[in-house]
């Protein structure tokens, strides 16, 4: 966790019915965040309206309504100062045609405000900080996917920004690649104190790096927590796989005034209302059973996310 | 030490202002556009054009001034007879330094403005899509659109690209002529007499690359493929001068369907030729021998619109306007 002398302020990221439409869709439906400092997973299916929160809030595409707010500044009053502080990573290549690693990052450097010696300097200390090496001597468009990942990461990072936005940056890595671009996401503000929003469809990616997480599905805000009360958060109840007759084991949960039934795949579903498994393994191992397994219940950033799947499949459909 | 094994380093600096980073979108741009070798072949067109007008200018100022070297050294080889007549001419030179200076520095700034600006618009056709278009196709606009810039900004920074070369063809050339012209002449009256010619010049030039800016960023920026931009322009350019050249034959207004028609003639009527040749036939009695009434009643007609020079300004003004509607709506993110 970020420690060193940089002061953090209650939130990065503020949103009061912040809305978007195209056309009859509704890509952002009275969106309320209130995000503090930190690494933050914007997570949802792909359409879920991930890179249009984040796009309304650069204002690179304008609110149909509401309000937004980042590192404590109103964005349609302090629009371009405020993005003088935020770095941004998108989804999409955006290189320029022509320039080499160093001269683009240099530009986006100097575009922010950063004087041109400084531009230069900061530019090679950011690309040494994403681990190019030679290659920012050649020209952008000549990159691998990988490459051009961190070219972009470099470039949200020159200005030193106070917060940054990176948009599916594991999106075409092979595992190596993703393992590499995730490891910087934990050291950008574990070493620098710069929050981080990830925007990601893959659960995977935010459970390693995020201590937030954002669930958005359709538009709309599903969950708002941290990682580790989410992770916390599951139903009590359980799934017994086993070779006894279920209906031994109903009546044994009946007599503990559980609830239980029996499904289709013959397994026993039990709502055992206990903060943990020990209580239910207890009883079993009391009356002689031997359960094959015994199956948790997801928890709830799992459960919201196919939840939040299972809304966009229905909204593709 | 390597640069990765200290991590990340915090920056606490004194940002760059607005202005400067314009400046930077505009430098940037001219580095990109000026890799074309094509591009710096016509700028060196460009300026050899203007600077072959200074020994013209040089050579008016020596025959005009009495002390001149080359008065004296024509004198040597001419004889007496020779200077009499150079005198004759310092007479009407004092006596009429707009018809003798300025007329000529008019004609000539009249004829470099027209080769300045077919010079500029060929030159667009090879940078157009390296404007707005190369950025809308690559997706860059979202870098500029993410940074502490405004679609203003933008819009500024790039009006500089097109703008800055263009001058760099036609107005500083056309500025150091005129100044190096007048250097090397002996007399300093020169700077007095040729100055109004000399704003025209320049005021022709400042319109002319603003408004042929304007709809080079106007087109780059519906060009929804790089390739198609310079297709658009040089189509915008010869068709709607062809066009132009039709309709005005039926009326004379539709000649100003055609941007560089329309500057052409904004110049035309600001230099106001005729009246020079008027001038010069009313004072300079050899000057009405060798150039009869009827031709400048034909100079007349050829360039005169019945609007004077409030019609090209217009058609000039209604094209920035559009251009920068055109530039407006597209410049932004997908």
């Amino acid at each position: 966790m970020y420690t060193a002398g940089v002061p953090l302020m209650s939130c990065v990221i503020e949103t009061q019915s912040l809305s978007k439409s195209y056309g009859g869709f509704r890509a952002l439906d009275q969106v309320d965040l209130r995000i503090k400092p930190g690494t933050i997973g914007l997570l949802g299916p792909n359409g879920a309206g991930k890179s249009t929160l984040i796009k309304c809030l650069l204002q690179l595409h304008d609110k149909d309504g509401g309000k937004a707010s980042l590192l404590g500044q109103d964005i349609d009053l302090h629009g371009r100062e405020t993005r003088k502080r935020i770095g941004y990573a998108p989804e999409q290549d955006c290189h320029i045609p022509g320039m080499l690693g160093c001269e683009y990052v240099t530009y986006c450097a100097q575009l922010s405000g950063m004087p041109f010696s400084v531009a230069r300097q900061r530019a090679h200390e950011m690309l040494d900080f994403v681990g190019m090496e030679q290659e920012r001597y050649r020209k952008v468009d000549t990159y691998s996917t990988g490459m051009k990942q961190r070219v972009k990461i470099a470039q949200a990072l020159v200005h030193d920004p106070e917060l940054v936005f990176l948009d599916e940056p594991t999106n075409g890595l092979d595992p190596k690649g993703q393992a590499l671009v995730l490891d910087l996401i934990e050291k950008i503000w574990k070493e620098s104190g710069i929050s981080v929003v990830l925007s990601s469809h893959l659960l995977h990616d935010v459970e390693r790096v995020c201590e937030q997480v954002v669930i958005i599905s359709k538009g709309r805000i599903l969950v708002q927590d941290t990682l580790e009360s989410l992770k916390a958060k599951r139903k009590p109840e359980a799934e017994i796989v086993t070779s006894e007759e279920a209906s031994v084991l109903e009546a044994l949960f009946d007599r503990e005034g559980w609830t239980s039934e029996v499904l289709s795949n013959g397994n026993v579903k039990v709502l055992h209302g206990q903060a943990t498994l020990n209580p239910l393994i207890r009883i079993l191992a009391r009356e002689g059973i031997s359960p094959l397994e015994i199956k948790e219940c997801p928890n709830a950033l799992n459960e919201l996310f196919i939840q939040a799947l299972g809304n966009g499949e229905k909204g593709a459909a | 030490m390597r640069l990765s094994r200290l991590g990340y380093q915090r920056w606490q600096g004194q940002s760059t202002g607005i202005w400067t980073r314009r400046f930077v979108i505009m430098q940037s741009g001219i580095r990109l556009c000026l890799q074309s070798r094509i591009l710096k072949v016509l700028i060196a067109l460009a300026w050899g054009v203007s600077l072959v007008m200074v020994p013209l200018y040089f050579t008016l100022g020596q025959l005009l001034s009495p002390e001149s070297g080359l008065m004296g050294y024509l004198a040597e080889f001419f004889g007496e007879r020779f200077t009499r007549l150079a005198a004759g001419l310092m007479s009407w030179l004092l006596l009429y330094p707009e018809v003798c200076v300025n007329g000529v520095y008019r004609f000539s700034f009249f004829a470099t403005m027209n080769a300045h600006l077919f010079l500029s618009f060929l030159a667009v056709s090879l940078f157009v899509p390296k404007l707005i278009a190369h950025d809308l196709s690559s997706q860059a606009i979202i870098i500029y659109n993410s940074k502490a810039l405004t679609r203003l900004d933008y819009m500024v920074g790039k009006f500089g690209i097109v703008f800055g070369i263009l001058g760099f063809m036609w107005i500083v050339p056309t500025t150091l002529a005129w100044f190096l012209g007048n250097l090397l002449s002996p007399d300093w009256t020169f700077f007095v007499h040729s100055f109004s010619a000399f704003g025209i010049a320049l005021l022709v030039g400042v319109v002319g690359v603003a408004a042929i800016s304007f709809l080079a960023l106007a087109i780059s920026a519906l060009a929804k493929r790089t390739s198609t931009a310079t297709t658009m322009w040089v189509f915008l350019w010869i068709i709607s001068g062809v066009v132009s050249g039709i309709v005005g034959l039926v009326y004379s207004g539709g000649k100003y369907i055609s941007i560089s028609r329309s500057i052409s003639d904004l110049g035309m009527e600001l230099f106001d030729l005729p009246s020079i040749v008027e001038d010069a036939q009313a004072m300079l009695p050899f000057f009405s021998l060798w150039l009869p009434q009827s031709a400048t009643q034909g100079m007349r007609e050829i360039s005169v619109f019945q609007g004077g020079v409030s019609a090209p300004l217009i058609a000039i003004g209604i094209f920035s306007a559009v251009s920068l509607l055109i530039i407006s709506k597209r410049v932004k993110t997908q």
